[in-house]
């Protein structure tokens, strides 16, 4: 019921950000242009307006119930909740490992999964990470494409649900449909059961982000910009598996910045470029930049 | 196109290196990375003793936090790196201008997010070089909380190592500074002195926190 609800919303705002996307198309101004596909968010206005929605409601609702969550509820159960939260995840992130070819780390949820499940008390207890070192790592199919080399395509504000793109939006979708839990939910019950576990999970995550999203609001001067770049870069490193970027975009004291992220505007589509100012070097390159609530 | 050049140029140049470099350049670059390391260690056992001086009074604090931020980061090259494709067309006054603003609001940040510090440790797991940079890939280990993966890339410049970017959980700040400001900027329609303007009016915000705290 839940789960449906979730995705018809999820098709309305898509539906709404088709319908929208032919409003300002890319500046002509090359530094803007560039600016502009360094963002890589054409739908910004709409975004824009459905992130200034969603942060009414979070400041209204979620993060004042995820407070109270995190005061009244104490660490240890709250702590034993999220292993739960995390075993029951264990065999879609087995599914992901597998296919995107991560036999090391299948073999890692796997005993994860065995060993929580059974010495773990149904999950409760994260023995796996605290006996024996094996520490839990997220998948989702999101990932499993960026693996398999789609691209994020066009950044996308979520109703209710936050950052996204339409290869995590796709990936949503998907393992909705092939969670094996929530099959097994489905089929035998409990009937609270795919809701219990939405909330909770939403609870636990939203808890665990307070901080750490109110730093990024106070230290940033435009939060839906900073979250937009947090998110790709984090989604990017995700797929990545943590391992480090061939081709880094970072500052650097000769001021020639390695720059392959990015893309610089077409030569046929966009007036010339300035001529190399000594400071800046452009490059060529596929943008790939990422908060996730997710992590941890 | 351009990108698959340049993938391949950069792959022939790294492997015409590998052949040419002699033995003692591996030599020189590991003394590369233990500078970087040593200068790192040196920074959060320095900052570790301030934040440890409960008593000090706010404004000697941040006095403090201003010099071992000099000795640190290299503001100018990240001023200029998160000001983005717009630095190229800013003005002089304006330059100036901004980096004093940026350094300003960076260090009163940091000095509020140390004002939360309980306790956490800093570990040095790996070191690996990236051109001329060095990755410091660390562990800050939270006291009963886990650990957070950080890195940090350090170059060495006429005044010794500094540190260029913090990439927490491969996120890095100054990329997402970088999105930030160029969203600032976009939002006056291009201006950079909205840049500026900003910047200035979040020191504002940032004093009055740091005084009430």
């Amino acid at each position: 019921m839940q789960e449906r609800l979730k995705r018809s919303l999820m098709g309305a705002a898509l539906a709404a950000m088709v319908l929208t996307s032919g409003c300002a198309g890319p500046p002509t101004d090359p530094d803007a242009r560039a600016a502009y596909e360094e963002a890589n968010d054409p739908w910004e206005p709409f975004n824009r307006y459905i992130f200034d929605v969603n942060y009414a409601m979070d400041q209204l609702f979620f993060r004042p119930i995820a407070g109270m969550y995190r005061t009244g509820v104490p660490e240890v159960v709250r702590d034993a909740i999220r292993n739960f939260l995390r075993n029951l995840r264990s065999p879609l992130i087995l599914i992901h490992d597998l296919l995107q070819g991560e036999l090391d780390r299948a073999g890692q949820t796997l005993q994860r999964f065995a060993l929580n499940s059974t010495l773990g008390v149904a999950g409760f207890i994260d023995f796996a990470d605290e006996v024996m070192g094996v520490t839990f790592h997220d998948e989702d199919f999101g990932q499993t494409l960026g693996v398999w080399g789609f691209q994020e395509g066009w950044y996308i504000m979520l109703p209710f649900y936050g950052p996204s793109n339409p290869r995590d939006t796709v990936g949503l979708v998907v393992d909705s449909f092939i969670d094996p839990v929530s099959i097994a939910m489905q089929l035998y019950g409990p009937e609270y059961g795919p809701l219990a576990r939405s909330v909770l999970t939403a609870l636990d995550q939203r808890s665990r982000a307070i901080d750490a999203l109110d730093e990024v609001e106070r230290t940033s001067i435009d939060y839906y910009a900073t979250i937009r770049s947090l998110y790709r870069q984090r989604r990017d490193d995700e797929i990545r598996q943590g391992r480090p970027t061939a081709t880094p975009f970072a500052p650097t004291i000769t001021g020639e910045e390695q720059s392959p992220m990015f893309q610089t505007p077409k030569p046929a589509e966009a007036p010339a470029a300035p001529p190399p100012s000594p400071l800046f070097i452009k490059k060529g390159g596929v943008g790939a930049d990422q908060i996730s609530q997710r992590a941890q | 196109m351009l990108t698959r050049r340049g993938v391949g140029m950069a792959l022939l140049m790294m492997t015409a290196a590998a052949l040419l470099s002699p033995p003692e350049h591996a030599r020189a670059a590991s003394e590369h990375a233990e500078g970087a390391r040593s200068f790192l260690q040196g920074l959060a056992d320095r900052t570790i003793a301030v934040l440890n001086q409960k008593d000090l009074p706010p404004p000697k604090r941040i006095q403090t936090f201003r010099q071992l931020f000099a000795d640190g980061f290299d503001v100018p090259t990240i001023g200029r790196f998160v000001a983005g494709r717009s630095w190229q067309r800013a003005t002089e006054p304006q330059k100036t201008a901004y980096l004093q603003v940026f350094e300003d609001v960076t260090i009163l940040t940091w000095a509020l997010r140390f004002d939360q510090y309980a306790g956490e440790r800093l570990e040095i797991d790996r070191v690996r070089e990236d051109g001329k940079a060095v990755i410091l890939e660390s562990s800050i280990i939270r006291p009963g909380k886990g650990s957070i993966k950080v890195e940090w890339r350090i170059e060495k410049g006429k005044d010794g190592y500094k540190i260029l970017d913090i990439i927490a959980e491969g996120t890095s700040l100054a990329i997402a500074q970088r999105a930030d400001y160029s969203a600032v900027i976009q939002q006056s329609n291009g201006e950079f002195e909205g840049l500026i303007r900003a910047l200035r009016d979040k020191r504002e915000k940032l004093r009055q926190q740091a005084k009430l705290e």
